[in-house]
């Protein structure tokens, strides 16, 4: 297994798609946290420092959950994409093997990419706010680090499953951003907020929002076993259904 | 050097019967070459032997194992399918992956991979903008990444050029003088002919003949018949018990029938027939004789 592992990281080494997120996230995060503290207090945006300016300030967790969303599904189907799936399978014919070794990389990839990102947050901020004249956070530092590293390591798990499951990398890209800012997001938190809290993206804004709001919000610790579950569900299905299929 | 054994070997999908109780064998030391028309199960039987695809029934064996139940898999059957690359990735990092998962110390292989199959200078370049004949050579190193006993190939020959088949066809030979075994699956029969020592012909899934290429050719004697009525000789030749196909505008290849019947055919039919002579079948004749299916050959 430690040599699958080291194989799926040398596939994300040697292709542009890591390094494009990468990049990607680190000037996202920048320019957000950059934003959110420069244009605190402009035109009804909550005022500097306070807990309504640090929850847009470090909920970087959004971008870099949904950038190892796509990656992940990029590593799953991609291979079929780009028809490297057969090469991958006489290298190892065990597609279970195969299949543990993405979720294991992907998995570890985005609690690194997470943490990785809430910290590249922090430093972009903390100077930000001294200039600001905040010293003092009213929200748990901690407690966000932890959520953005959990989330953005279940997401990545959840897009190699997706992308396992699709075999089709643009379908399982628009569907999986589609289900988590136009059903979820949209639709489901405004209009049914007691059955959204319990979706992934309900108990991943429960992990990385300061601000819990009692009913349409899990406290941290389930929305995490929550998080884990859909992870662990779409995983094993994916799981099953790669299994039992037959190679295109 | 394990030899590939094929027993029994069924595959269904659906009502379709791709590969039906197939029975067969690839020697070690030899080529042997795999052919049949679009859609006789070629292609089904290499990804079942590969461990691909499995099957209803029988078994697709390497030195008596499963492929996936070979140790390294890769180090004793190197195939090539219809892998592709990613587009993005340099022809050295695309071996450098094939080369850890055969399980194999990299770098000085997969240079070593690379200058043999003429691909050395490309080495850096992004595989996406390399040509068919390029990624063939490329699909050929990466088969050989693990230094094979074996090799599976699908239509090796497609997309090289004519410099290219000559390099191909060197160095499948040099492999099979060097004791390894070759299966290769191709639609260029006059190349097959050149190229393999044996052949394995099927047809809807089943055997239909297997054996020594120059065999199977011999064993087909063809009488060549010119004649402006073409039409008519082959009606003529075909009521008499002939069997016969079209050979050119203007001639047939008549089996079945000896020369001399032949000639008492046209004049009783007052047919005009002003060129005849014996030919051995070659190795498309006979595979077109053995699956009566003029119109898959490409």
């Amino acid at each position: 297994m430690t040599a699958l592992l080291r194989i799926e990281l040398l596939k994300l080494r040697t292709a542009p798609a890591a390094w494009v997120a990468l990049v990607l996230t680190a000037l996202l995060t920048v320019t957000s946290v950059f934003s959110s503290v420069l244009l605190a207090g402009v035109q009804g945006a909550p005022a500097v420092g306070t807990v309504g300016n640090m929850s847009k300030v470090f909920a970087t967790g959004v971008v870099s959950a949904n950038v190892m969303l796509v990656l992940g599904i990029m590593m799953a189907a991609g291979e079929d994409r780009h028809r490297t799936i057969l090469a991958t399978y006489l290298g190892e014919p065990h597609r279970g093997r195969i299949l543990v070794a993405k979720l294991v990389t992907a998995g570890g990839l985005g609690l690194l990419y997470g943490a990785l990102t809430f910290a590249l947050t922090l430093a972009v901020a903390a100077p930000l706010y001294a200039t600001k004249g905040v010293h003092d956070y009213p929200v748990s530092i901690g407690a966000l680090w932890l959520g953005t590293t959990l989330l953005t390591g279940c997401f990545g798990l959840l897009g190699v499953a997706l992308g396992a499951l699709t075999r089709n990398t643009v379908g399982a890209i628009i569907g999986a951003l589609g289900w988590v800012f136009l059903i979820e997001l949209a639709i489901l938190q405004p209009l049914l907020p007691t059955v959204a809290k319990w979706l992934p993206t309900g108990a991943a804004i429960a992990l990385t929002t300061p601000v819990q709001v009692p009913g349409t919000n899990l406290a941290p610790a389930l929305a995490a076993l929550v998080l884990v579950g859909w992870a662990t569900a779409v995983a094993l299905l994916a799981s099953r259904v790669t299994l039992n299929r037959e190679l295109r | 050097m394990p030899d590939i054994a094929l027993t029994g070997l069924t595959k269904r999908y659906a009502a379709v019967t791709a590969v039906d109780h197939l029975t067969t064998r690839a020697r070690t030391g030899r080529i042997t070459a795999f052919l049949g028309a679009n859609g006789s199960g070629k292609t089904t039987t290499m990804r079942l032997l590969l461990g691909l695809s499995e099957p209803d029934s029988g078994s697709a064996l390497i030195g008596g194992l499963r492929y996936r139940d070979l140790p390294h898999p890769s180090r004793v059957v190197g195939a090539v399918l219809d892998q592709g690359f990613h587009p993005h990735r340099s022809a050295r990092n695309h071996l450098r992956i094939v080369a850890a998962q055969a399980g194999v110390s990299q770098h000085r292989v997969v240079d070593d991979v690379l200058a043999e199959v003429g691909l050395a200078e490309a080495a850096r370049r992004w595989v996406g903008g390399f040509s068919l004949g390029m990624r063939q050579r490329l699909n050929l190193a990466a088969a050989m990444i693990g230094r094979p006993e074996n090799l599976v190939l699908d239509e090796p020959f497609n997309g090289l050029d004519p410099a290219g088949i000559h390099w191909m066809r060197g160095y499948l030979r040099s492999f099979a003088d060097d004791g390894g075994s070759v299966l290769l699956s191709s639609h260029l029969l006059a190349e097959i002919a050149h190229s393999a020592d044996d052949a394995i012909i099927i047809d809807h899934g089943r055997l239909v003949s297997a054996g020594p290429v120059s065999s199977l050719a011999a064993a087909s004697p063809k009488t060549r018949v010119t004649t402006p009525d073409r039409v008519a000789l082959a009606a003529a030749l075909t009521r008499a018990g002939a069997e016969v196909r079209p050979a050119g505008e203007d001639s047939l290849l008549v089996a079945n029938l000896s020369a001399e019947e032949i000639a008492r055919v046209a004049l009783d039919a007052r047919l005009l027939v002003t060129e005849m002579g014996a030919e051995n079948g070659d190795l498309e004749t006979v595979f077109i004789s053995l699956i009566d299916r003029t119109e898959v050959i490409s």
